[in-house]
């Protein structure tokens, strides 16, 4: 066993290590009694120089729980701690860009023209899109007889909303309903 | 450094997921990092090392099994060290059925909590090997250089991490590791004696 070993032992406990130095470490411990005896021995001089009774362990106690744990049925779950973690964070900042995306287009249409001005102007300023633009009303127009009978027909059997907005007609519309 | 308590948290955590995907392994890894600290913190409930030992298995075996359980929201080491008080509460109460001495073995463990020195060991063999132990220790430490003694003395009794005590002891820190580690070394090789004749565990 090396000094540079051992020193990383005295670091290990002091938790001066980094992750990965530290798992090595451990593996190297795992593999090597001498190794694991030094690191009890240096843990218990600690307890010792705090006046708690040093409790020296010679490696059995590793030993009885691995054989004890080799018992117990594995586990298989899904890995979760960073890895479910890290989605979240990404979900959070989904949800914020969609937010300002959604805040952004709202603001956009806000400052925008109708539609129909926005046609309107278009037309007038170029005569090509002419036809186009007046489409919509063209098609109003070939609506209006239509929405004409349909308006007729509500008048003759509503006895209320849609018989007229003169409030003088009402009364009569109703009766006329009710005969019917 | 101010972040080795995230890198040891790091490192816990790398190891449960292993644990949870079936590394049986990777568990043995976290009782060679914790075994030190919670057969320590155990005996200071049950009072007796040979105990404190066994104790201290069926709270590792206990966290084994509630390893599914542990979703990450307190680190590893707390969770582990509120399963170990449990099963050493668990244990004094099952000896009380036996003595009647729970409520003051309960007691005395929280006073020892607060105050290490009152530590008092079963068995007067035990006491004296301890003691023995000990005056080796406090012997080797006097015979320490004066710069090693007291990094040594400022990690161990005062907590003190080490860019403190590069700080304290103006040097820069790898010299205070260094310091800290022959200071260890030197105990050890006093000790070595005492500990080979296998007298003391």
């Amino acid at each position: 066993m090396n000094n540079q070993l051992k020193q990383q032992l005295s670091e290990f406990l002091d938790d001066q290590l980094d992750a990965q130095t530290a798992l090595n470490l451990l593996r190297e411990i795992q593999d090597d009694k001498q190794l694991a005896l030094t690191l009890n021995r240096y843990a218990a001089i600690g307890h010792a120089l705090k006046n708690t009774p040093p409790i020296f362990d010679d490696g059995t106690f590793l030993a009885a729980v691995s054989a004890q744990i080799q018992q117990e049925p594995s586990y298989l779950l899904p890995t979760q701690s960073k890895q479910t973690h890290e989605p979240r964070r990404y979900q959070v900042l989904a949800a914020a860009a969609s937010v300002a995306l959604v805040v952004f287009l709202g603001t956009q249409t806000l400052h925008q023209p109708t539609t129909r001005e926005s046609v309107t102007n278009v037309a007038l300023s170029d005569p090509k899109h002419l036809t186009t633009a007046a489409r919509p009303n063209a098609k109003e127009a070939e609506l209006a007889p239509l929405n004409e009978r349909i308006h007729d027909y509500l008048q003759a059997h509503n006895n209320g909303v849609y018989t007229s907005s003169d409030p003088g007609l009402h009364q009569a519309a109703k009766v006329t309903a009710y005969s019917k | 450094m101010n972040n080795q308590p995230s890198i040891s948290a790091e490192l816990d955590e790398e190891l449960v997921a292993r644990v949870q995907r079936g590394d049986k392994k990777a568990f043995d890894l976290l009782v060679i990092k914790y075994q030190h600290k919670i057969i320590q913190l155990v005996n200071r409930y049950v009072k007796d090392p040979c105990e404190a030992q066994d104790v201290a298995q069926e709270a590792f075996i206990k966290a084994y099994r509630a390893l599914n359980n542990f979703r990450g929201d307190a680190a590893f080491y707390t969770w582990l060290y509120r399963i170990a008080i449990n099963t050493a509460k668990n244990y004094l109460q099952a000896r009380s059925r036996r003595s009647g001495q729970f409520e003051v073995d309960i007691q005395d463990a929280e006073k020892v909590e607060n105050a290490p020195q009152l530590h008092d060991l079963n068995s007067p063999d035990n006491h004296l090997a301890n003691q023995q132990i000990i005056e080796t220790i406090k012997e080797a430490i006097s015979l320490l250089p004066e710069e090693m003694r007291t990094a040594i003395v400022l990690r161990e009794f005062e907590g003190m991490s080490y860019e403190q005590i590069a700080e304290a002891m103006d040097c820069p820190i790898g010299t205070v590791r260094s310091r800290i580690f022959r200071a260890r070394e030197a105990i050890n090789e006093k000790l070595s004696p005492l500990l080979t004749h296998g007298e003391f565990r």
